[in-house]
């Protein structure tokens, strides 16, 4: 097996100590110093002969007939060595694909002596080219180098990067990028992205550039917590688009791209066992999903069966403990060349994740009331919630390369990925569980297993048709499905005692509430072709143009079902009679069915002047999307269809200052298409209000204009400070209307205008063993959406009066930053990050009613991981999220005393100026583990 | 171009945005087209007798029968009208949608009847709530949509109602899969007339009313709601009288006034005076919710001459938003509330002691130490028995106020009905039905006479002939039935 690159060597042993030392290791002892013997000192840095690039690893050997000591460059290619013994030395620097260099080195007592050395390229290296074919693609540099060249802004996150940060799942990775932030799920991982403020609806999500589809039952967005991390190459955050790139994203576009075929055979191992601290104190409550049915009763029997209660099976809600909750997961890989033509690679992830949070939650009240001020928040009873989930994640990924010849080459990509989650979410309304007590409880108990898959194909071909033509092309099949074959909502009341003294809660009386089965199933389909020409009309000019069609379809079931239980006596769940169902609804506004075709074309110019380098041109974009859904004949809007065509220009330009500073320009036209469901005017029930589509509602709109100052220095250092302005037509928000005169309803409409600016700065700093990333993004958005007042008239009469308010878009956080700390010692084979991300607080959901929006608190999270290089190709790692165990915090901002809290001591409510309403806890979670390479 | 570059970036960001995006808007939506499918409107037909469905309208006649085989519609500008002794037959969970308007126009000697086919009552009090089939839904409700101008009920049977819509989205707005009451009226400037008529059976609010005019008067409801739900649910922007109705075995409230949910119109006023209230309140398993007469969220109104017998609780008004035992309640416009003359009568001291609803945490202290409680109804001088002398020192509303003497009361001052054995046999709540009982005042009974005249019914109604309500004032007797002849008839 030949493992490729190999830059160093490193110790065969395993120290075990050493590592449990570094486990625990802190900021403080990274800058510890070791007290010399000897004061003399070499040191110096290895650089590109050409470039003058730094080189990373290279391998410094000094000897003479008494002593041997060996080095490894840092991050900035210096290297130093303390502490010798004076006398003459022969110096060798090796690095792959360099020319050896050796030379002699006179060390006198007590003197600092600095060598700088500028290794020569093999001679048939010459073409940088197969310089980066040597650098790891996954490693940083690469990702730089490809940030650099890119014509269109781009942020990168390497493999090596993500293998040395605290994440295993896209989700989390992206958060360390510029100017995004995560919606994060019940389990705290993080599933959507908000990137540059603009909500997940502005943005998409492509695996080597190809989009993907969502299993997701509402949106087109894909969730990002179902892809294992380990399967990517690197991570690019696209923040400006070129005219060969599909228009539908205005914050930004998130690209997976996977590790591609090695060019010799290699063999990568990595697994790891982990635990949440949240099960010191909880135990772990599931159930057994075997047997669950993949099919409705619908489905089995025929739309005319009447379904008996015996279809329905309670034992999902017999809830068993797991005792050790401990992750695992595994990740491997193969690949290789099999002939001089034929490569391959192929991956599998599987991770096994046992998540818990807990949440205090203050519900919004239908209405506030207008007395004693106007819009005085009321609460429906505290809920606190416990969510079990196990995750089952599988990722598998395979390339297969074939070169016909220099000119002509395939590749076949298939991508597959399922997400299984069981969860046990226990909800307490009420008094006891957190108050300590007596009164009436509620309790929910809600089964839930969900699989959620993505399976993605793509043929792809690149032919160099005659010199200045080159023509590549792709055909994707694409699949993504979500179905619950488990999602019951068990509930009962609880009449409960708390005994002061003995801190005991009994139950007196519980009485079982009719409760649903509920079955979703969404799929959706992708068939694309794309196909792009390249025509070198002169050196430094390139012509594109080409097209492509999409034909997307979506299928969306939603089934309930509810068993009679009459508030009969509680007891156990197997002992409970269920004589009929009392409700059997198979139809709401998440069923339905969608096609969506697209067809576009483009024609871009690349032109390369001097210190300029310009790309730009159009895309036209041609949007037909149809529904029909469930709706009454009797209704308008039954079935709909809508065809609309963008006109999308956009220009990079690049302008070169000197070798290390660029300045980028652009500008884009981007849209982004309403969901599936925004179309489809019928109501479903949402998390806190029902909801429903708007037949009349109309796609998005934008002008995207960035300006960007680069600066490169180092191997990897580098500084970017930009500044963007987004002028957005008929943004989509949700708003509440009165469908009648007296029910609100959820509603997606688009609101004129609205605008987004911030301005983001990355930069990277290296020094020798340490190093420091960072970025910081401010973001202002303001939009201005109708609002309802409650309050008194002249007359004291109850009123309701419409109002505007003017916020932020939901989700805009207005300052963003990300901090690592890092810290490299090569001679030791340590590699290890402490990383910083907050987020600036932003609405987690409009109120229909002024100044009640729930806000979400300033977060700040703290992760930590290391890696210790335990043989020549084994490294240990371990990893630790949300290290200071930071909560989730909601709060209204208004001064105005909740009500529902007169009566009762409510916890948390400290702040006058604000109300507290939710509270949710995740606490830390631990990773140790092995890579093998 | 190199001039043209540094321009580009002197210009400010925003002004090159603009100018850029001016010329988007010249080039995009060449050909935007959207096409939704238009509602299908099929011309009502004219209601014959025998089996009906889809749009219908005209008149259904006296002593025919007409089998609903799948959901009505009277479409917006037709009209339907009932004439007496008309039946209609249920063959499934079928509703009558209605856009335009209905009149039900039943008799005293020839009712209307809505049932379901074959379907008998059981009314025993032994039968079990899980297997009555008063509580199952058989068949939908009558659903007025926003463009109803008049649903006109008299003298009609409404039975086996309340099957919760399950197909799709229902052809009326305002309505969701789900929902299940057996009247539903939502037109802020429509009227709602129920008289004279019979409400049995149903699984939440028997009538929801989420806005409108409305006068329900003289009508006898049993058995409404299966484990919750109103007999007449008021919700945001409802305007009217209720009064001299019977209800009995309701699983909440009789009548329920709230403010919810109304954006822009009217406050909700509700006046409920000289019903009849009994058996009230037990199919209700949360705490602190469910008697006789509710007030709550933004309600106002008057509370006159109601007789409440054997209730889980008394006229119960919201005060103060606050917890009860971990249940929200939400003030109600305690300012313009008014309320008396109300007759209490229970079998038993636990029902003695929520004649006026107690707050179980008394621990809140409002502004000047003054207690604050969640509910606000206190005895009245004018309230029979009059226990306003009977309280404990430091007595407030939501107070507890039990006291031996108090307790004695346990099954005295019987109204005196001409049949309806006090203290009743079985548990209260047990007969939830009122065949077989007579609900008039006998002679001496301790009530007739002590009712409340001195006060206007709101009559936001039009009044008078076929299509207008019939409208009776407080009565001197306090309960449903006059021992004047006036008041509920049946």
């Amino acid at each position: 097996m030949d493992a490729g690159i190999k830059h160093y060597k490193s110790k065969s042993i395993l120290y075990l100590h050493k590592f449990i030392f570094y486990l625990s290791f802190t900021l403080i002892s990274l800058s510890a110093i070791t007290p010399s013997a000897f004061s003399q000192v070499l040191r110096g840095k290895v650089t590109d002969q050409q470039t003058g690039e730094p080189l990373v690893d290279a391998t410094i050997i000094l000897k003479n007939n008494y002593k041997k000591y060996n080095s490894i460059t840092g991050l900035d290619g210096s290297y130093i060595f303390k502490n010798i013994e004076a006398g003459t030395y022969s110096e060798a620097i090796q690095y792959v694909g360099y020319d050896e260099q050796r030379m002699t080195v006179n060390m006198e007592k007590d003197r600092a002596v600095r060598n700088d050395i500028r290794l020569k390229p093999h001679t048939w290296q010459l073409n940088s080219v197969v310089v980066t074919a040597n650098l790891s693609k996954g490693s940083d540099i690469s990702a730089r180098r490809v940030e650099r060249i890119s014509s269109n802004l781009l942020n990168i996150i390497s493999a090596r990067a993500i293998d040395n940060s605290p994440d295993i799942t896209v989700g989390n990775v992206l958060q360390r990028a510029a100017g995004v932030s995560l919606v994060k799920n019940s389990s705290g991982d993080g599933e959507k992205a908000i990137i540059r403020g603009m909500a997940d609806r502005y943005n998409y999500t492509t695996i080597n550039g190809v989009k993907i589809p969502s299993p997701d039952d509402k949106t087109r967005s894909v969730p990002l917590d179902i892809f294992p991390a380990d399967l990517l190459q690197r991570l690019e955050v696209v923040k400006s688009l070129t005219p060969s790139m599909e228009g539908d994203a205005i914050g930004g576009v998130t690209n997976m791209v996977l590790k591609e075929a090695p060019a010799h055979l290699t063999f990568t191992l990595n697994g790891s066992l982990g635990y949440s601290n949240f099960f010191n104190n909880h135990t772990f409550s599931t159930f057994e999903n075997s047997g669950a049915p993949w099919q409705t009763p619908y489905e089995i029997h025929g739309s005319g069966y009447a379904p008996q209660p015996s279809d329905f099976n309670v034992k999902y809600l017999k809830y068993k403990t797991v005792k050790y909750p401990v992750n695992a997961f595994i990740n491997g890989g193969i690949g290789g060349r099999i002939t001089k033509n034929f490569g391959f690679l192929a991956a599998v992830s599987y991770q096994r994740i046992y998540k818990g949070s807990s949440s205090l939650f203050y519900p919004p009240s239908g209405q506030p009331q207008p007395i004693p001020t106007a819009n005085t928040p009321v609460f429906s009873p505290l809920e606190y919630r416990t969510y079990n989930n196990l995750q089952s994640r599988l990722g598998n990924h395979l390339v297969l390369n074939y070169d016909f010849n220099e000119h002509n080459k395939i590749i076949f990509y298939t991508a597959f990925f399922q997400l299984d989650r069981i969860e046990h979410r226990n909800l307490q309304q009420g008094l006891s569980q957190y108050l300590h007590l007596s009164g009436q409880d509620y309790v929910y108990d809600r089964s839930l297993f969900q699989r959620q898959i993505i399976w993605s194909n793509s043929l792809q071909g690149k032919h160099q048709i005659m010199d200045k033509l080159s023509v590549d092309w792709s055909l994707v099949y694409s699949e993504a499905q979500s179905k619950t074959p488990v999602w019951i909502d068990q509930q009962y009341s609880d009449i409960v005692t708390y005994d002061n003294s003995t801190h005991n809660v009994s139950s007196e009386q519980k009485n079982l509430q009719d409760f649903p089965f509920i079955f979703t199933h969404s799929k959706e389909i992708d068939r694309s072709g794309y196909l792009n020409a390249h025509y070198k009309l002169t050196d430094r000019l390139v012509f594109s143009t080409g097209g492509m069609y999409r034909h997307k379809t979506r299928d969306n079931v939603y089934e309930s079902y509810q068993l009679y239980a009459g508030n009969q006596p509680f007891t156990a769940i197997q002992d409970a009679s269920f004589p009929r169902l009392t409700r059997v609804d198979t139809t709401d506004g998440l069923t339905y069915t969608s096609v969506e075709n697209i067809l576009a074309y483009y024609g871009e110019l690349k032109w390369r002047f001097k210190k300029w380098e310009v790309l730009g041109g159009f895309r036209v974009e041609n949007t037909h999307h149809s529904y029909v859904s469930e709706l009454s004949v009797y209704l308008p809007g039954k079935t709909g269809s809508y065809n609309y065509t963008d006109f999308l220009p956009s220009i990079n330009i690049k302008y070169k200052i000197g070798d290390k500073n660029d300045i980028r320009a652009s500008y884009f036209g981007g849209i982004s298409r309403p969901n599936y469901f925004e179309y489809i005017p019928v109501n479903f029930s949402g998390n806190y209000f029902d909801q429903r589509g708007n037949p009349s509602i109309k796609h998005v709109q934008s002008a995207n204009s960035d300006l960007r100052y680069e600066h490169y220095y180092g191997v990897e250092d580098y500084f970017m400070g930009g500044v963007f302005y987004k002028h957005i037509i008929n943004p989509i928000e949700f708003t509440f209307r009165s469908q009648t005169t007296s029910q609100f309803v959820l509603e997606p409409e688009n609101f004129g205008n609205a605008t987004n600016y911030g301005a983001e700065l990355v930069f990277t700093k290296h020094f020798r063993n340490f190093g420091i990333k960072g970025n910081y993004s401010y973001t202002k958005s303001s939009i201005t959406t109708s609002k309802l007042i409650y309050t008194k008239d002249n007359n004291d009469n109850y009123v309701i009066l419409n109002s505007t308010q003017t916020r932020p878009l939901q989700g805009q956080s207005d300052h963003i930053a990300n901090l690592s700390l890092l810290y490299k010692s090569v001679r030791d084979g340590i590699e290890a990050e402490v990383s910083w991300v907050y987020t600036g607080q932003r609405i987690e959901i409009v109120s229909p009613f002024k100044d009640l929006d729930y806000w979400q608190k300033p977060t700040s999270q703290i992760d930590f991981s290391v890696n210790v290089k335990a043989g020549e190709r084994i490294t240990l790692f371990a990893k630790v999220t949300n290290l200071t165990n930071n909560p989730l915090v909601l709060e209204l901002h208004t001064t105005a005393n909740g009500y529902y809290f007169n009566n009762i001591n409510y916890p948390d409510q400290t702040d006058k100026n604000n109300i507290i309403v939710r509270h949710d806890n995740f606490d830390q979670t631990f990773f140790i583990g092995f890579r093998f390479k | 171009m190199e001039q043209s570059k540094k321009g580009g970036l002197r210009m400010n960001l925003r002004s090159f945005t603009l100018l850029l995006m001016a010329s988007i808007l010249m080039f995009s939506c060449k050909k935007t087209s959207t096409e939704l499918q238009a509602p299908y409107v099929a011309g009502g037909t004219t209601v014959q007798p025998g089996n009906i469905s889809g749009s219908i309208k005209g008149t259904m006649e006296s002593n025919q029968t007409y089998n609903v085989t799948s959901d009505v519609i009277i479409n917006a500008g037709d009209s339907l009208i009932i004439q007496p002794g008309a039946k209609i037959v249920f063959q499934g969970t079928y509703n009558f949608f209605i856009k335009g308007s209905l009149f039900s126009l039943g008799s005293s000697s020839l009712p209307v009847i809505f049932t379901f086919n074959n379907q008998q009552k059981m009314d025993n009090p032994a039968e079990p709530v899980a297997s009555d089939p008063a509580y199952v839904g058989l068949w939908g409700g009558l659903w007025a949509d926003t463009s109803c101008n008049n649903l006109v009920i008299k003298w009609t049977h409404i039975d086996f109602a309340g099957a919760p819509i399950s197909a799709a989205q229902p052809p009326i707005a305002g309505a969701s899969t789900g929902d299940s009451y057996n009247i539903f009226f939502q037109n802020p400037h429509g009227n709602f007339i129920l008289e004279d008529s019979w409400l049995y059976g149903g699984t939440d609010d028997a009538i929801r009313l989420k806005s409108g005019h409305f006068s329900v008067m003289r009508n006898t409801f049993e058995k409404g709601g299966g484990t919750g739900g109103d007999q007449f649910n008021v919700k945001g922007g409802g305007i009217g009288d209720c009064a001299y109705n019977l209800f009995i075995g309701c699983a909440t409230n009789g009548p329920k006034a709230s403010d919810k949910g109304q954006p822009g119109s009217q406050q909700t006023n509700c006046n409920f005076y000289n019903n009849t209230i009994v058996n009230s309140g037990y199919r209700m398993v949360e705490l602190g919710r469910g008697g006789s007469i509710n007030y709550e969220e933004g309600a106002k109104g008057m509370a006159y001459n109601n007789l409440v017998v054997n209730c889980r609780f008394g006229l119960r008004i919201v005060g103060a938003t606050q917890s009860y035992l971990g249940n929200a309640l939400v003030v109600a416009d305690t300012a313009h509330i008014k309320y008396g003359y109300t007759f209490n009568y229970s079998d038993s001291v636990s029902g003695i002691n929520q004649f006026y609803p107690v707050t179980p945490d008394t621990s809140a202290v409002g502004v000047g130490g003054v207690p604050m409680s969640g509910l606000w109804a206190s005895p009245q001088a004018s309230d029979i028995p009059d226990l306003v002398s009977m309280m404990p020192s430091g007595y407030y509303p939501g107070a507890p106020y039990t006291s031996s003497a108090i307790n004695a009361l346990a099954g005295q001052n019987n109204p005196k009905f001409v049949n309806f054995p006090l203290p009743e046999a079985a548990t209260p709540g047990s007969i939830a039905y009122a065949t077989g009982y007579d609900f008039h005042l006998a002679s001496g009974s301790p009530a007739i006479g002590k009712g409340f005249t001195g006060f206007q019914p709101i009559a936001s109604v039009p009044q008078g002939g076929d299509y207008g309500a019939t409208i009776t004032s407080p009565g001197a007797d306090i309960g449903a039935y006059q021992s004047n002849g006036s008041g509920n008839q049946h």
